[in-house]
């Protein structure tokens, strides 16, 4: 059968395979997240004179066929995998956000002088839950002694440049 | 060459088609008894990362002039990838819903010509995502909602005829045009004697 007559027996109604294409990239929204994966595994071997495909499914242990995936960002990673591509790339690929028991706070505190009004802002990390940290006893905790300190030096230099 | 149905209304053939190129054993994309049309040969190439990324690298030197506002190779990465996205599901809405409004295919595939007035016979035609976005697929009209599409390029350039891809889809329209003029295929009725000869 040539290729043209191929051509014409599939083209009754819908034949081409782009619609199921299409609804997999359409319900498989985590292939997002292997894009950008995929985009920095290229960057790590772009240029590289150690390191290529090949070099790092041997690395890897896996087959050419599973990094030619990955590098397309069609894979299904899976966290031991992109581990592993880490530690071989020494790049990484993944990074975690901060969250509430990280992430830092700012308080405002105004501390008044004879001569001025200044409000500090102080950012806090909180690494562990605070569970002492209220509003009310913030000023008593982070704004006390520091904030009379800091205002202190503004004094001092404000009066310098008078 | 031949051409081969997207999603097309089995009675009227109005719908998209795409045409496909004979390949040889050997060839990347030769796929024996199971030809990648036109069509669907752009969205493997847009949403595949490495060939994006190439693709990119290769053309840096386009991708460094003032058109691009000092984007990082990342962001056209980005923006081709995400472009690629809407406009597939811009197109997939319509293969899915369009049908059963009175949307018609010619919303998606404009003239290739801006200020183009004139409606002639096999026009040229371009789909894009958004104003200013990379991804272009061509198509040649046959009538408000039958469109054949003959290519389509990452765009880097203001003008086709400043790159050699972009020249070269624009040589694919005319070999497609004159394709369709031999097999006498000028408007959608013609597709069905195309496709399903006496």
């Amino acid at each position: 059968m040539s290729q043209n007559e191929n051509l014409k027996k599939i083209s009754k109604g819908v034949s081409s395979k782009w619609r199921q294409g299409a609804e997999y990239r359409n319900k498989n929204r985590w292939l997002i997240y292997s894009s950008k994966i995929a985009r920095r595994v290229l960057a790590a071997i772009d240029g590289s004179p150690e390191l290529n495909q090949a070099k790092l499914a041997a690395l890897l242990n896996v087959s050419p066929q599973h990094i030619s995936k990955i590098v397309k960002g069609k894979e299904n990673l899976t966290l031991e995998t992109i581990y592993n591509l880490s530690q071989a790339l020494s790049v990484e690929l993944i990074s975690f956000p901060t969250y509430k028991w990280n992430e830092t706070k700012n308080i405002e505190i105004t501390v008044e002088s004879s001569s001025m009004t200044v409000i500090l802002v102080i950012s806090i990390t909180m690494n562990i839950t605070p569970l002492f940290f209220t509003n009310n006893i913030s000023y008593d905790l982070f704004g006390g002694s520091s904030a009379h300190y800091v205002l202190n030096q503004i004094d001092n230099s404000y009066l310098e440049v008078l | 060459m031949g051409i081969i149905g997207i999603f097309v209304n089995n009675e009227t053939f109005e719908g998209l088609h795409s045409f496909v190129y004979e390949t040889n054993p050997g060839d990347k994309n030769h796929h024996e008894n199971d030809p990648e049309c036109e069509f669907e040969k752009l969205f493997s190439q847009w949403t595949d990362v490495e060939y994006v990324s190439n693709y990119l690298l290769k053309n840096k030197s386009f991708c460094e002039t003032e058109y691009f506002n000092g984007s990082t190779m990342d962001d056209l990465i980005e923006k081709v990838l995400s472009e690629a996205n809407a406009l597939e599901e811009l197109i997939y809405t319509y293969a899915t819903d369009g049908n059963n409004n009175d949307d018609k295919l010619q919303m998606i595939f404009k003239p290739l010509h801006n200020n183009e007035h004139l409606l002639p016979v096999h026009q040229k035609t371009k789909a894009k995502a958004s104003k200013g976005g990379l991804l272009r697929i061509y198509a040649i009209r046959l009538g408000d909602n039958t469109f054949i599409v003959t290519g389509g390029a990452i765009k880097l350039t203001h003008l086709m005829e400043e790159h050699e891809d972009t020249i070269k889809e624009l040589e694919k329209i005319e070999t497609a045009k004159k394709y369709l003029r031999a097999h006498d295929i000028q408007f959608v009725e013609d597709l069905i004697y195309y496709y399903e000869p006496e």
